[in-house]
């Protein structure tokens, strides 16, 4: 433990997370997040509590900017589902591509997984200020449900169809909801399950 | 006589909104209410909207625009026959309670009609002092002339006609209740009213738009109410009391508005009562009119309105104040609002990171 001498100090540490999806993001990101250490960052999630603009997708990168230019934060976790992306889209390119087209600079995009298909490290520069970005695509085909439902293959021995409807009525037969689902369930499963944001929070925690 | 004055307010409006768009277009308070200083001053837009966690300032902040610019002259208005100064020291228990720590003085800038003014409050007396680019003001009336040019109002005679120029509504139950009485007991206020048509666009234009039911006039007679048109064709006098809080104050503050046409409206705890609804009309008719407008809030609804209204030069202030009593801000455009909602960020819990 060290004793800070300055509140700015802290601003280095806070990874901003920005979502243009629902609720089970939060929940999968509270989840995971306890599984690690913590030291090294603070995750700053100013969640609505209703969206107002939901499915807004890639356009949810614009905050980044604001965090950066108006509060000093210098780190992001953007939490997206796949189906914001085209088929056989690189996801790295849309990004970098969205990300120049709202005045954000790309330094350099680094993957965490092979084909780029679950997370992306990416550097940018706002203005004078350099900062970094961590981006988690949420899904094989379509949205964070699939990976949910994975999950609960996993803990719980169900085949549910990757819809919201479909996992809330399995969950309410067994006296569960997403949230306990993820509260309860094991490290290894979750990580399992959420690739992408496993290997984004080991880069951040690190 | 009382309605040639509120004409006269009416002019005096037009008269200054042609020197400049804006009242007040910044502001700095020292040792006021429960603000030690402010870390920068604060830029006032055309329409802007002040948000931050409980005690951060906001209605502090409203209460100091509403002392210029004659912070105790008395005049007529919420019902009362007292000093401004004396109604804010009212609504908190005494004039010591406008000083910070009870003790010492306030200090108050302003840029007003692009002239640099300053109050300052002292403790020890119920008295302000007024100074414009750095000279003292005596307002009193044989002065009148050179307040009024201060204020780009050249020519004015009246006293009451420069003090309603700004027209404060409180989160206060007190001064709600005084000025529906007022609407109920001022023949002059009424005439006004009625000759500009109010008590009718009032009805059709905000409470028709809020509610399901079809009101055609406003009545203020033997009490404040609203005609209400049955499908058929019948009509029922409705009190506005019974129109519940959030249409009652509604239509008793537009009323007052359309009487005064302020060139300052100031307005805490907007969304009090309010459903989104009203919310947003509210915001829509306030945003028509040729004033000013500063209103605090702690509701999402109120910033999401304002991203559906789109009033013209309009912004968010995010207020922090740091444990000594340090009021922080930070400015937000109407599309950095939208870009913060689009990645679902709540602005009112982002104020937390303006302590960094």
């Amino acid at each position: 433990m060290r004793l800070a001498q300055d509140l700015k100090e802290i601003a280095g540490k806070i990874v901003a997370v920005l979502t243009g999806d629902g609720i089970s993001e939060k929940h999968v990101l509270e989840a995971l997040a306890e599984k690690y250490d913590g030291k090294g960052k603070v995750l700053f999630f100013p969640r609505l509590t209703i969206s107002l603009m939901p499915g807004s997708g890639l356009n949810a990168l614009k905050a980044v900017k604001i965090y950066v230019e108006k509060y000093g934060v210098m780190h992001s976790l953007f939490l997206v589902d796949r189906e914001k992306f085209r088929e056989k889209e690189n996801v790295g390119e849309k990004v970098e591509e969205a990300l120049r087209s709202f005045g954000i600079n790309v330094r350099n995009i680094e993957s965490f997984q092979k084909h780029g298909r679950h997370s992306q490290f990416v550097k940018i520069s706002v203005g004078k200020h350099e900062a970094t970005l961590y981006v988690v695509v949420f899904g094989e085909r379509k949205s964070i449900q699939e990976d949910i439902v994975k999950l609960m293959k996993i803990e719980l021995g169900t085949k549910t169809d990757p819809n919201k409807r479909a996992i809330r009525t399995e969950l309410r037969k067994l006296g569960l909801d997403e949230y306990s689902l993820l509260k309860k369930a094991k490290d290894k499963s979750l990580r399992i399950a959420f690739p992408g944001l496993d290997f984004a929070l080991k880069k951040i925690d690190a | 006589m009382h309605t040639q004055k509120l004409f006269r307010f009416r002019k005096l409006s037009r008269g200054i909104k042609n020197v400049s768009e804006m009242f007040v277009s910044k502001i700095n308070v020292k040792e006021f209410r429960g603000i030690r200083e402010c870390g920068e001053p604060l830029e006032l837009s055309e329409f802007t909207i002040l948000i931050g966690r409980n005690n951060s300032g906001k209605s502090s902040l409203l209460e100091a625009l509403f002392l210029p610019p004659l912070p105790d002259s008395s005049f007529s208005l919420y019902g009362y026959d007292v000093p401004r100064i004396r109604l804010l020291s009212s609504l908190h228990g005494g004039l010591r309670s406008l000083i910070y720590g009870y003790s010492g003085h306030a200090s108050i800038e302003y840029v007003l009609l692009d002239k640099n003014w300053r109050i300052e409050l002292p403790e020890e007396r119920d008295r302000a002092d007024v100074f414009v680019n750095g000279e003292k003001l005596e307002y009193q009336p044989d002065k009148l002339a050179k307040l009024a040019d201060a204020l780009g109002a050249h020519g004015v005679q009246d006293m009451g006609a420069l003090n309603n120029l700004v027209f404060f509504i409180p989160n206060d139950s007190g001064i709600m209740d005084r000025l529906h009485s007022k609407l109920q007991s001022d023949e002059a206020i009424q005439n006004l009213l009625i000759k500009s048509g109010s008590h009718v666009s009032i009805a059709k234009n905000l409470i028709n738009r809020c509610v399901d039911d079809k009101y055609t006039e406003i009545f203020f007679r033997p009490e404040l109410q609203a005609r209400k048109e049955m499908p058929d064709g019948n009509f029922l006098y409705i009190k506005m009391k019974d129109l519940g809080d959030g249409v009652e104050k509604m239509s008793v503050f537009a009323l007052w508005l359309e009487a005064i046409k302020p060139s300052l409206v100031l307005w805490d705890d907007f969304e009090v009562a309010a459903h989104p609804t009203l919310v947003e009309i509210l915001l829509q008719w306030l945003s028509e009119h040729d004033w000013q407008v500063v209103l605090s809030t702690h509701s999402i609804d109120v910033l999401h309105g304002l991203l559906k209204v789109k009033p013209k030069n309009a912004k968010v202030i995010q207020l922090r104040k740091s444990a000594g009593d340090i009021l922080t801000h930070q400015d937000l455009t109407l599309n950095e609002l939208e870009d913060l909602f689009i990645a679902n960020q709540d602005p009112r819990i982002l104020v937390d990171l303006l302590r960094l």
